[in-house]
């Protein structure tokens, strides 16, 4: 805007920017004419300062978030009928021949059998371990529908799945007895392997029993790796 | 940041890659998509498809500019043009809301707003997407004119008069008063 621009206008027997003019001046700098005016009429400097602080609290607004507002349950429908996300492809994906699928599930695994078995060694029975981890997810989660509740899990899975592959990679076994415990670990994953499999021939489709059946395989997969990088020179690694 | 190998996994229908996409965008999408449309319901149907769109348009991602970025033009054309559909946004140059040319004497404090978000629900949709396309998201009033059909003058006129009307509704924040406090409506009535 330049000088000739300046239209003040009357108020109150005295001359004022316009109220949109002011508004204007929240982001932009006054011309020579305005800014004389602002600095003797402390009524339009008041109100440019408003919208300058209104401005200011607009421009944070950009890095607020909110609940989202879309679930992924039912996106994937959508991109499912849509032909932009391969049904199945999960589970195809993850019983084939994805080695680094199953890498991070054997990952996530060891997280998940870690917090049980800390539980169990901590002197808890099996069944005191799962009614605890029960107990703590029911207290702390409330869920809608189960879309919201596979969501969840779905997001909570990726998570621990990057957290585990760290800790799968910065194991803090020491070397001395590490052989033994990788051995109790692949025992106490073979059993898990059978109670799994069986339960699969009852639910075949059953998503949460396939996801723990996987991750069970890719911890064993894993646990094996494990032994045969801790075995003693002359030592072959046949049965356990 | 989605990198180049999750988008590439997410094109190949990978739903492991596309959800995480969603999960690591969804906050920042869904919250420009709150912004402009106001309504909560609507809101939520137009989030869906502002998805969609990107999924779609994932193969035309160049990665010549940051993901998020990318993501957040689609999201707010696809809103735009969600909101033209709902003829929400037909004309908008001519649809100035007259109560938000004048700053009239109004002492009803349900008027009130306590947040910017808050504020901008009460303003007209045509208000609302400028203020917000400009204050908030950083558009031009050249960009915004493109994404609108309209003027550039008449982008200016609507963002303020939008911020006058938020002023007014706002008095007590951007004056720093607290609500409710007596005499609190703070801006000035001439």
């Amino acid at each position: 805007m330049s000088s000739k621009d300046y239209k003040p206008e009357k108020r109150e027997n005295m001359l004022h920017l316009s109220i949109e003019r002011l508004a204007e001046l929240g982001d932009v700098e006054p011309t020579r004419d305005e800014a004389e005016h602002l600095a003797q009429c402390a009524q339009c400097a008041r109100e440019r300062a408003a919208y300058r602080r209104l401005t200011a609290l607009a421009g944070d607004e950009r890095s607020r978030l909110g609940p989202p507002l879309t679930e992924w349950g039912l996106l994937r429908e959508r991109l499912v009928a849509d032909g932009l996300v391969r049904d199945n492809a999960r589970w195809s994906v993850a019983l084939g021949s994805s080695r680094r699928w199953m890498q991070a599930a054997a990952a996530a695994f060891l997280v998940v059998g870690g917090v049980f078995a800390g539980r169990v060694s901590a002197g808890m029975s099996v069944a005191q371990a799962v009614a605890a981890g029960q107990r703590a997810d029911t207290t702390t989660v409330e869920f809608r529908s189960p879309s919201e509740a596979l969501a969840v899990l779905n997001r909570a899975y990726e998570e621990y799945s990057s957290a585990a592959t760290y800790l799968a990679a910065n194991d803090t076994v020491s070397t001395d007895r590490a052989f033994d415990r990788f051995r109790a670990r692949l025992a106490f994953l073979d059993e898990v392997a059978q109670s799994t499999r069986e339960a699969l021939a009852e639910a075949p489709q059953d998503p949460l029993i396939n996801q723990f059946y996987v991750s069970t395989l890719g911890a064993r997969d894993a646990t094996l790796q494990r032994m045969g990088q801790v075995v003693q020179v002359g030592n072959q690694l046949g049965r356990w | 940041m989605a990198t180049h190998e999750t988008i590439a996994r997410a094109i190949a229908g990978d739903e492991r890659a596309l959800r995480s996409i969603w999960t690591q965008h969804a906050p920042h999408i869904d919250a420009v998509v709150r912004r402009l449309v106001g309504d909560p319901d609507l809101s939520a149907d137009i989030a869906q498809e502002v998805w969609i769109q990107i999924f779609r348009a994932l193969p035309s991602y160049r990665g010549d500019s940051q993901f998020g970025t990318w993501a957040h033009r689609i999201a707010v054309n696809r809103t735009l043009n969600a909101l033209r559909s709902a003829r929400r946004l037909a004309r908008v140059e001519f649809e100035i809301d007259e109560s938000s040319a004048s700053v009239e004497p109004d002492s009803d404090r349900t008027l009130l707003a306590a947040t910017i978000e808050e504020a901008t629900a009460k303003l007209s949709p045509g208000a609302r997407t400028v203020f917000v396309m400009h204050d908030v998201e950083g558009y031009t009033h050249e960009e915004i004119a493109r994404e609108l059909g309209i003027t550039p003058g008449g982008s200016k006129s609507q963002l303020f008069k939008a911020r006058a009307k938020l002023r007014r509704l706002l008095g007590h924040v951007v004056e720093g008063l607290q609500a409710g406090k007596e005499g609190e409506h703070a801006a000035p009535v001439y």
